[in-house]
């Protein structure tokens, strides 16, 4: 009588061991299956962080090459690729004392013109670099350089550097 | 006996186990569905907020341009200076957006047109769903049908006489929304019948008293923008202005009174800071020309007064009377006649 009990015992451990193992499997497989799809929907959003920041980066070329405070213009048609050194000798006033309203535009970034034939200084149209930051994306747009004292056309290119 | 209950409790046991470890799975893998479906949706809508982000970029640099953007079935929600898609909230910054209160349909028109006062300060973006009907009730001068071609062809909309049979004819098609555009004095005609059983807030109306009997549209003028309250529209509208047809189109499209004098807000604080550009830029140019007609006619009379009202005016839109506009029109004139075209025939660098 008590052996049977006993083997009866045993036999419910054993069965109620595999329960545990196939449960215990089973989690480890879930477990499995959840990081390796937290792992490439990670990779996926990483993938959608560096293409926003690339779209932040275009943005920001964008509005500074159309910026009115800095293009050139002649009975308000406007020159593409153009800017009026003029113009942008007064931005650096106004930009201290409207940050908020051109961190709306460009954000954390750095715009200069750096004046290539003849050679000259660089120009800053804007700067924000943020204390710490991982990336950096840079874009360069050739563009013209008018001075309206002289009437001359010097070449120079618009660096635009996006941090986040 | 002992062993029949020891069986008994070991099957209900077993039973309970799997109820316990079953039910486990289960709250876990909803959980997981649940948490799934939250960042889809966020995702879905961080991804319509980029790509909105990037046609007003496009916008911002490109003028009267008309595009139609298919969007994914969300409701795009508009206020003074941001817009919602879900709970996912972005800043329109200082531009001039125009746009409804919500944009629900599947589609979405943009339209960009330069703001020039004379010279360009920036664009201002109009946004409209295309199934919000524009129903523009006309003036003795057929100013309607000139207004009706400017407006992009995408748009929802049609000119009625202001007449109350022409109103009567007004169904309704079970629009999101209706807005009415009175060029003259807003009619005191009760709204059709199928009309008046619509919800308030799904028809609206504005109201150009200047309009009536013109031909064009002045340089500036009142707007009064107006709420349906029961079978007619409300008493005491919002009143404030519009400058050139460019912030015409803009009460046009702007869903209540506050958000377009928000959006006029940020074009006079552009304004004040494109003018002090020129002013500067100007004032260089007469030291540099020293003496001389290019001397003469390189000075900051004008951009100055430009700079002072549009500064004022961007702190404090709409302005009591339209004291302040006039101002700005008469410089703008001057500028452009006295400055600018004397500047022409002496070949001189130009104001702007």
């Amino acid at each position: 009588m008590g052996k049977i009990d006993v083997m009866g015992n045993r036999r419910g451990q054993i069965q109620m061991g595999e329960s545990v193992a196939i449960l215990f499997i089973f989690f480890i497989l879930i477990v499995f299956g959840f990081v390796f799809y937290m792992k490439i929907l990670g990779s996926s959003a990483q993938v959608e962080f560096e293409e926003n920041i690339q779209l932040q980066a275009i943005g920001v070329a964008q509005r500074v090459s159309f910026l009115p405070e800095v293009q050139c213009s002649r009975d308000n048609v406007r020159k593409e690729n153009c800017i009026d050194l003029l113009k942008l000798e007064h931005l650096d006033e106004i930009v201290p004392t409207n940050q908020l309203h051109y961190f709306d535009l460009f954000g954390f970034s750095r715009i200069r013109v750096q004046q290539l034939f003849p050679p000259g200084d660089d120009l800053a149209v804007y700067d924000n670099v943020p204390d710490t930051f991982t990336d950096k994306l840079s874009t360069f747009i050739p563009t013209s350089l008018y001075d309206p004292r002289t009437g001359d056309f010097h070449l120079g290119v618009l660096v635009v550097e996006v941090f986040s | 006996m002992l062993r029949k209950k020891r069986g008994q409790m070991e099957i209900q046991f077993n039973w309970i186990f799997v109820l316990i470890a079953g039910a486990l799975i289960l709250a876990f893998f909803i959980s997981v569905v649940n948490k799934q479906r939250e960042v889809t949706l966020i995702r879905t809508s961080s991804s319509v907020a980029t790509n909105l982000e990037s046609i007003f970029t496009g916008a911002e640099i490109s003028t009267n341009t008309v595009n139609v953007f298919d969007l994914p079935q969300t409701t795009v929600d508009f206020e003074c200076g941001s817009y919602a898609i879900g709970s996912v909230r972005k800043q329109t910054g200082d531009n001039a957006v125009f746009a409804p209160k919500r944009i629900e349909g599947r589609q979405m028109i943009t339209w960009a047109r330069d703001w020039s006062v004379p010279y360009r300060i920036m664009n201002f973006l109009y946004l409209t769903d295309p199934v919000i009907r524009y129903v523009i009730v006309n003036n003795s001068k057929n100013l309607g049908k000139k207004i009706y071609d400017t407006l992009p062809r995408e748009m929802n909309k049609e000119v009625v006489s202001n007449t109350l049979d022409a109103l009567s004819a007004l169904t309704d098609r079970n629009d999101p929304h209706i807005r009415f555009v009175f060029l003259g004095v807003k009619n005191d005609y009760p709204l059709q019948l199928s009309l008046q059983n619509v919800d308030n807030d799904k028809i609206s109306a504005i109201a150009f008293p200047d309009l009536v009997g013109t031909s064009t549209i002045p340089r500036f003028g009142k707007v009064e923008f107006y709420e349906k309250q029961g079978n007619s529209f409300g008493t005491s509208p919002s009143k404030t202005f519009y400058m050139n047809d460019d912030a015409l189109y803009g009460a046009i499209y702007a869903g209540s009174a506050e958000d377009y004098n928000c959006a006029m807000r940020n074009a006079f604080s552009r304004m004040a800071l494109v003018s002090s550009i020129y002013v500067n830029r100007s004032l260089e140019l007469q030291s540099f020309y020293g003496s001389g007609g290019c001397f003469t006619f390189h000075h900051d009379r004008f951009l100055s007064v430009l700079e002072t009202v549009a500064g004022d005016l961007s702190l404090l839109y709409p302005p009591v009377n339209d004291q302040a506009l006039s101002n700005i029109q008469d410089n703008i004139v001057s500028l452009k006649n006295e400055q600018n075209r004397q500047l022409q025939l002496l070949s001189c660098e130009l104001v702007y």
